[in-house]
């Protein structure tokens, strides 16, 4: 599904290079959802854009089989200017996809009412976390990607959430990102532990998250 | 993958990539300036503006023209030139920075901004082109040129020479923060140094020289020799300009190819 060959990824700080990926092969599989676990400052939300492709390593490749989605649980790259029929018109083009549907699930699962013609700019935080949730289901992917995203508006959208993910469990896998150890355990079957630039594959969750408590600490 | 598969996908990907750079040109045009669906116009206008205020103020202080017929055919010529070398390089700079927000969309490349930037720009350029013989027309003024071929060729090779000014500017301004001001500074010195107020003819030699390596100065000379019979023949290097122009776009393309990273992140 996503492929890993050889990547090499740093940033330059003051204290020197800082090394997020060295030199790490690792295969995504397809049928298989992971969870990514870390402490603060890991390299997960840089990794998880590397996955999306929004960040480029600085060596080495990373190859994509099937339809990913941009890392959830960010709402930048919607125009505060553009309305939210507007901005979801726009996505669905960009994915090859029918505006006009994408629209109607938009509308009937983020349920932000007349706002849908408002600027993007005049949303609350929720309406807004709301619609870019929406708008991110309304998009057939086969792997969505999603960085800490669980706590997305009321406990009843929430319920909906978890709802529409369900639905596509059977056609979709997910990588995730989350300090909450509950979350992997409902949606993983296998973690990944990034620390020190090495990304350590688990084929069970539990032994995952015993080495992230270790790490913790 | 057999053959008709793989002519399949490819076909496939293109259509994709047209879409992407479909859908951005839609929002480009609502988004340049404000939000509404009259934006573009002011993306119009705005260049359309500076040539009409160029040409009032320069045929009003050279009532006559140096070399005969009316001033304002002579300003124009020069003016035109000059606005189309302008406007799309620093619309094409400035495509990243203000559409950077979008790569959170891993299906938008940096390449997608840059071609559905240039396709808007050239469409306006033709747009204010079509607008300034209207105009003309209206204020009785004849602006047909005399050989259309050279016109034609002239405004294709400077729209050209703008757009793959432009790519480097992408490049450019992604590197070095403050790159849309130096160039803004740079196109004011080529401007004042290009021939547009005054004939190079009517120079000294040695200035000449100089100002020969100014690739707008060819620019100029170029949209004149459509309307002058064997004007720009002692200066105007059409291969000149085209290759300033081709270097520019090779150097563009290159650092597009080796500094992705750079363009997605800012």
């Amino acid at each position: 599904m996503i492929r890993l060959h050889n990547v090499f990824k740093f940033f330059r700080t003051k204290g020197g290079a800082k090394i997020i990926l060295d030199h790490v092969s690792m295969d995504f599989r397809a049928g298989i959802s992971y969870g990514i676990l870390g402490i603060n400052g890991a390299g997960k939300s840089t990794t998880m854009r590397m996955l999306a492709g929004t960040d480029l390593p600085n060596a080495g490749a990373i190859t994509r089989s099937a339809r990913v989605s941009w890392p959830l649980g960010f709402s930048g790259g919607l125009h505060p200017a553009m309305t939210g029929r507007e901005n979801v018109q726009f996505v669905a083009r960009i994915y090859g996809q029918n505006p006009a549907r994408a629209i109607e699930f938009v509308e009937d699962f983020a349920e932000i009412g007349s706002y849908m013609d408002e600027p993007y700019f005049k949303y609350s935080s929720g309406m807004a976390q709301r619609l870019a949730f929406g708008l991110s289901m309304a998009i057939d992917f086969e792997c969505y990607l999603i960085d800490e995203v669980t706590a997305v508006g009321d406990s009843r959208f929430q319920q909906r959430c978890h709802d529409e993910f369900a639905k596509r469990r059977d056609h979709a896998d997910v990588i995730m990102i989350s300090h909450s150890m509950e979350t992997i355990r409902t949606y993983c079957s296998r973690a990944v532990v990034l620390a020190h630039g090495v990304m350590h594959e688990f084929s069970d969750v539990d032994d995952a998250v015993e080495l992230y408590n270790k790490l913790n600490q | 993958m057999d053959d008709t598969q793989s002519r399949i996908s490819v076909a496939n990907l293109v259509l994709a990539r047209l879409g992407v750079i479909y859908a951005l040109m839609l929002r480009d045009m609502r988004t340049r300036f404000g939000r509404s669906h009259v934006s573009y116009l002011i993306a119009i206008a705005w260049p359309f503006t500076h040539l009409i205020v160029l040409v009032s103020i320069m045929a009003f202080v050279n009532r006559l023209a140096p070399i005969g017929g009316d001033p304002v055919v002579f300003v124009t010529s020069g003016a035109l030139a000059y606005i189309l070398c302008l406007y799309p390089a620093r619309a094409m700079g400035m495509a990243l920075d203000m559409n950077r927000a979008l790569f959170l969309f891993p299906v938008v490349r940096p390449f997608d901004v840059i071609v559905a930037r240039a396709i808007i720009e050239f469409i306006t350029s033709f747009i204010v082109i079509i607008l300034s013989f209207l105009t003309s027309l209206f204020a009785g003024v004849d602006l047909i040129p005399l050989d259309e071929f050279i016109f034609a060729s002239g405004v294709i090779s400077i729209i050209f020479f703008s757009l793959s000014l432009g790519i480097l500017n992408v490049v450019l301004s992604s590197i070095f923060r403050m790159w849309n001001i130096t160039f803004m500074f740079i196109m004011l010195i080529l401007y004042a140094t290009s021939g547009i107020f005054v004939l190079p003819s009517s120079l000294p030699p040695g200035v000449r020289d100089m100002m020969w390596y100014n690739p707008l100065l060819h620019a100029i000379e170029w949209m004149r020799s459509a309307y002058y019979d064997g004007y720009g023949d002692d200066m105007l290097s059409k291969g000149y300009f085209l290759a300033i122009g081709t270097g520019c776009l090779l150097f563009g393309l290159l650092g597009e190819r080796y500094l992705r990273g750079k363009l997605l992140t800012g």
